[in-house]
């Protein structure tokens, strides 16, 4: 392409060829769009930075929420503490039969010797006395109140331990 | 030693034109400048815009021939007027304004591909390869005839200038692409005239011997 061309001619193509390639990448309405946005960004140049107020809605955090309580909140704090309190003094004043941490003094079954060798056990299997024990058991769970006797129905009970064994 | 080749014969032919704009737009430079000073800053945004509108297309030009990508070149141009309104204070009216500005232009290029190198060393390497740059968006697409007259030709071009080792690829496109003189592109790369003569010469060799082989990897 260039046998014949001088050096300034061979260097007027390749810059025309250089040129071609730009202008068509920056046609005159980017040049427009860009010299927008420099006159904009000029034109911020002199001002502050502008900050934007949040929603007073959404202004108030939970730690603004507890360090500013009104009187009601006050009082709803103060009402849960004492409730608290008098709660705790009147467990430790129970008598020992109706604490529910009482110890429970389980005697566990020992397995008849006909029944080794098998996995399931039913309530025949038990011996006489940890029938009575266990009676006992049901009798004090039921005369506990209402809200216990919902905590017993969760928890497993000696025979079914006995049988999943 | 042969005499270092001189402007392109276009470029010399458009040069009173060149000459003209850019005294006038060291005329408006310095205008704004005492608009500024003044506190007259609206009005001096104003006549900025004109100046902006002077040289932006040469600006465009020379910070693509430095970036080779139109996002970058585009960010390259807007930072550097920006640059050139903050501290247009500082303009010093016996020197051409088209010389501070481009010297501003260059120099944010420079920085903006170092950052870019830097960028590609840490990024995946299916980013790093420049074949898998995302295509400009914005860039119309030329149409299948265009594609055919030039870009085979065009593309050579493009290829050898980017084989030209930096320095000879920054006078040359100072005094080619910018329509610079040897004294203005001196100036601006802080290199004596003698020198950017001397790589101005070499680019042309160079670029007629990548051209003539068909070595440009297109």
């Amino acid at each position: 392409m260039n046998e014949n061309l001088s050096d300034d001619q061979l260097a007027q193509r390749v810059t025309t060829a250089l040129n071609a390639e730009t202008d068509a990448l920056f046609p005159e309405d980017r040049l427009q769009r860009q010299r927008v946005r420099i006159l904009q960004r000029i034109e911020q140049l002199g001002r502050p930075g502008r900050v934007i107020a949040f929603p007073a809605s959404h202004g108030r955090t939970h730690s603004a929420l507890l360090l500013h309580s009104t009187p009601t909140t006050r009082w709803v704090a103060a009402a849960a503490v004492v409730a608290f309190i008098a709660g705790v003094v009147a467990g430790q004043r129970l008598p020992n039969e109706f604490r529910f941490n009482q110890p429970v003094h389980v005697v566990a079954s020992r397995p008849t010797p006909e029944a080794t060798g098998t996995t399931l056990r039913n309530a025949a299997a038990l011996t006489p006395s940890d029938d009575e024990f266990l009676g006992e058991v049901e009798l004090a769970t039921q005369s506990r109140p209402a809200v216990l006797r919902h905590l017993d129905e969760l928890t497993p009970r000696a025979w079914d331990v006995e049988v999943g064994r | 030693m042969r005499t270092p080749p001189r402007r392109a014969a276009s470029a010399e032919a458009g040069r009173p034109a060149a000459a003209l704009a850019l005294s006038k737009d060291s005329e408006l430079a310095g205008a704004i400048k005492a608009l500024v000073l003044a506190g007259e800053r609206d009005a001096a945004r104003e006549r900025f815009a004109d100046l902006v509108a002077s040289q932006q297309r040469r600006a465009v030009r020379i910070a693509y021939q430095y970036l080779r990508d139109a996002h970058d070149a585009d960010e390259a141009v807007q930072d550097a007027f920006v640059k050139v309104f903050t501290h247009i204070t500082t303009y010093r009216e016996d020197l051409p304004f088209e010389v501070w500005f481009t010297r501003i232009l260059v120099n944010g290029c420079l920085d903006m591909r170092k950052s870019r190198a830097r960028r590609l060393r840490w990024s995946l390497p299916m980013s790093a390869t420049p074949d898998s740059r995302p295509s400009d968006p914005v860039a119309p697409q030329p149409s299948p005839e265009d594609r055919l007259v030039s870009s085979e030709q065009g593309r050579a071009i493009s290829a050898a200038v980017e084989q030209l080792p930096d320095r000879q690829r920054a006078v040359f496109t100072l005094c080619h692409v910018a329509e610079h003189s040897t004294a203005e592109v001196s100036q601006e790369l802080g290199l004596s005239e003698a020198t950017v003569r001397v790589h101005l010469f070499r680019a042309v060799r160079k670029l007629r011997k990548l051209l003539e082989r068909g070595d440009t990897g297109v």
